[in-house]
């Protein structure tokens, strides 16, 4: 079980960055005249495989291997994560598409690509537009195959959560911490939920926590994880702190000319939907015109208006259903100054954006308190990204104070 | 021995934090803050930082109140526990309105018992450890939070399987979207993939049936559109068909249930029975005052 453990980790991460870089390759294909077909699809997906598999080589992942025998309350701990993996995985294959999001435009985008074998259909209204195109790529290439049953992608994206999960915790911390913390990750009900339903927020979690836990490990690495971050869901501007995590990494290692290869990865797959976008809005005459800057007066008088209101939804659609780990992030905040981590200051830094955000949104979306929802799910990734860094800092506050 | 009264400031610590978490668990948020104009936060800072006072409680007492603590932590984690399972199993509300405990306010007295109980019953040796005790409480609690919200959803997602593992793709989805997915399907066997569908206005009480991302999801490629003015009846050319919908939802105020709500000249008309997957058909106009149905579909005469 040792030899399997220590090997998850790369599986994982070959996983998740071949299906990313595959879409994303097959989307580039279509751009330079392809269709997006199987032959095309088959292309992408070895180029996918071979640039994945380069990217892990050429990263320093500090993989642990153990020799000991597992202790039986490990092993229960294991059975646990596993049965939870389980059930995510068969409860996603029986349950068909139902969530309307998804229905609407995620899976529908991955319905019309298999079918049309081009995106000319989803190209001509903003709302299929709203997102990038990776889950419904995979989507379509699921139906590409003849296989109904694309939200298994999802049950196996969480899968391989908790197996980085145990990768990286097992090369910070010790075996049974690292088994403890994934329990920790796998038994988060929003994490489950998402692995049995097909949104975005799932695959962009798993790309942006990817993307700052391997920044000390790989510049490169980390810059392609952020990039295809944005690949899934781009409007958020979380993105930002992966790029300033790999340019504080790039200083700090003295790997300047790394860190700026990673960011530009990074840039590279965002921009190239970026422009997509705006080509695709002219060309369907669907440019809208400029909101107006948003740094006026008038927006600070607005927020302050609605602060009450603003705190409110905050309270019950940020910090209420994360409630547990809003608890850890607070007795987080010493020992991560005790031990400077950077983790954590990732951690400020994304709260400090969704909370900037919030108040910004509420001054110019009118509906904005009714789709708390959105709120939720766009902050998944705290669960994982402070599950780890509590489970961290305990082990090394323990270290310190002994045991 | 000579008792001090400042040997109690721990106990007193305890009895503030739980007390005033359990006031606002049997009343509401903000409940404190309402009748002492201080918020209950406060109280719950304060109350925790006494805890760190180096009591001088004996061997006996301290191993007797932490004990009791102990038993209230799993007490209340477990109620939490059992509470969330009933709460997810009934509706939002339902332990308040039958047990009158306030659930967003348990689960802070469910944090605060276990970070009480750790606190008091671990040695103090500095700052460094407290935190540890601090991070300690919280991964226990995070736990209790996490598996507490799970459970529910695991078994509300495993019933089904169970329940019917052979189940068709329709029937989960009749089952996910009861009379809309029926009626979908029965469109998209009467229509040709080349026609255009009217469907009636996005909003109360058709949310669902008025959606046109939502029905051109089952009818693709079918042209789905809303038209601007039923009075004006501004038709597109072409084979066009009306569905004919009551609304699944309730209605606001703004519109009242049943669509089309003018008469349609129609080549012919389908009353559905989603319920067995059939129809009846009429080779008439549709009266919105007399076909007074759930589902159905016109299609229209527009040459």
């Amino acid at each position: 079980m040792n030899k399997i453990l220590s090997k998850l980790e790369y599986s994982s991460l070959l996983f998740i960055l071949t299906s990313g870089l595959t879409t994303f390759i097959w989307f580039v294909l279509y751009l330079l005249g392809f269709s997006l077909d199987i032959p095309s699809l088959l292309i992408s997906l070895f180029v996918g495989i071979v640039v994945a598999t380069s990217l892990i080589k050429t990263s320093k992942l500090d993989v642990v291997v153990d020799h000991e025998k597992f202790k039986s309350t490990e092993k229960l701990i294991i059975g646990c994560t596993t049965t939870l993996i389980l059930l995510a995985l068969v409860v996603a294959v029986y349950n068909p598409i139902v969530s309307w999001d998804s229905l609407t435009l995620y899976d529908f985008r991955g319905l019309i690509i298999a079918q049309s074998h081009s995106l000319q259909d989803i190209s001509s209204a903003t709302y299929y537009l709203g997102y990038p195109l990776m889950t419904s790529l995979v989507h379509a290439a699921f139906y590409l195959v003849s296989s109904n049953t694309p939200q298994i992608f999802y049950a196996l994206l969480y899968a391989c959560l908790i197996f980085l999960t145990y990768g990286r915790m097992r090369s910070w911390t010790s075996r049974s911490y690292a088994v403890v913390t994934s329990l920790l990750v796998a038994c988060n009900p929003f994490l489950w939920e998402h692995a049995t339903i097909s949104y975005t927020n799932l695959p962009y979690s798993i790309f942006l926590v990817a993307g700052l836990l391997y920044a000390p490990n790989s510049l490169l690495l980390s810059g392609v994880l952020i990039g295809l971050s944005t690949w899934v869901r781009m409007s958020e501007p979380f993105w930002i702190v992966g790029l300033l995590l790999i340019a504080y990494y790039g200083w700090k290692q003295k790997k300047i000319v790394r860190a700026g290869v990673g960011i530009i990865a990074a840039l590279a797959i965002r921009t190239t939907w970026t422009m997509y976008l705006t080509g695709a809005y002219l060309h369907a005459g669907l440019v809208k015109e400029a909101a107006g800057s948003i740094y006026n007066l008038a927006i600070f008088g607005k927020i302050l208006a609605n602060f009450g209101t603003i705190c409110s939804y905050l309270w019950e659609f940020i910090i209420t259903p994360y409630f547990g780990i809003w608890i850890l992030a607070i007795f987080s905040l010493v020992p991560a100054y005790i031990f400077r981590s950077k983790l954590y200051l990732s951690f400020i830094m994304l709260i400090a954006m969704t909370i900037a955000g919030t108040a910004i949104f509420s001054t110019y979306f009118v509906s904005w308190y009714s789709i708390g929802g959105s709120a939720t799910r766009m902050i998944l990734f705290i669960a994982p990204l402070v599950t780890m860094i509590g489970v961290r800092l305990y082990y090394l506050s323990e270290d310190k104070n002994g045991k | 021995m000579k008792v001090k009264l400042i040997q109690f400031v721990p106990l007193f610590g305890i009895g503030l934090c739980l007390g005033v978490a359990g006031l606002e668990s049997i009343t509401y948020l903000g409940f404190i803050s309402a009748h002492i104009y201080l918020p209950a936060l406060i109280f719950y800072i304060f109350g925790l930082i006494t805890l760190f006072y180096p009591s001088s409680l004996g061997k006996v007492a301290r191993k007797l109140v932490s004990t009791i603590v102990a038993v209230f932590a799993s007490t209340v984690s477990l109620l939490y526990f059992v509470l969330s399972l009933i709460e997810s199993f009934t509706y939002e509300n339902f332990v308040f309105t039958h047990f009158h405990i306030n659930m967003k306010g348990f689960v802070i007295l469910t944090a605060l018992s276990i970070l009480v109980y750790i606190f008091f019953s671990s040695p103090r040796k500095g700052l460094a450890k407290l935190m540890q005790d601090g991070l300690y409480a919280s991964l226990i609690f995070l736990f209790i939070f996490n598996i507490s919200r799970l459970t529910p959803l695991v078994i509300k997602s495993v019933m089904p399987i169970i329940r019917d593992p052979g189940a068709s793709y329709d029937a989960k989805m009749t089952t996910a979207y009861p009379g809309f997915y029926p009626a979908m399907q029965m469109v998209a066997r009467i229509t040709s993939e080349n026609s255009t569908i009217i469907i009636p206005p996005q909003g109360a009480p058709w949310v669902t049936e008025g959606n046109n991302f939502l029905v051109s999801r089952f009818l693709y490629p079918r042209h789905i559109v809303h038209i601007e003015s039923e009075a004006k009846q501004t038709l597109p050319s072409g084979e066009v068909y009306m569905l004919i919908a009551k609304g699944s939802w309730p209605s606001d105020g703004t519109y009242a249930h049943g669509w089309p709500k003018i008469s349609v000249a129609a080549n012919q008309i389908w009353k559905f029975d989603v319920e067995n997957q059939t129809y009846e058909t009429f080779s008439r106009d549709y009266d919105p005052t007399g076909d007074v149905w759930d589902w159905g579909l016109i299609k229209v005469q527009n040459e």
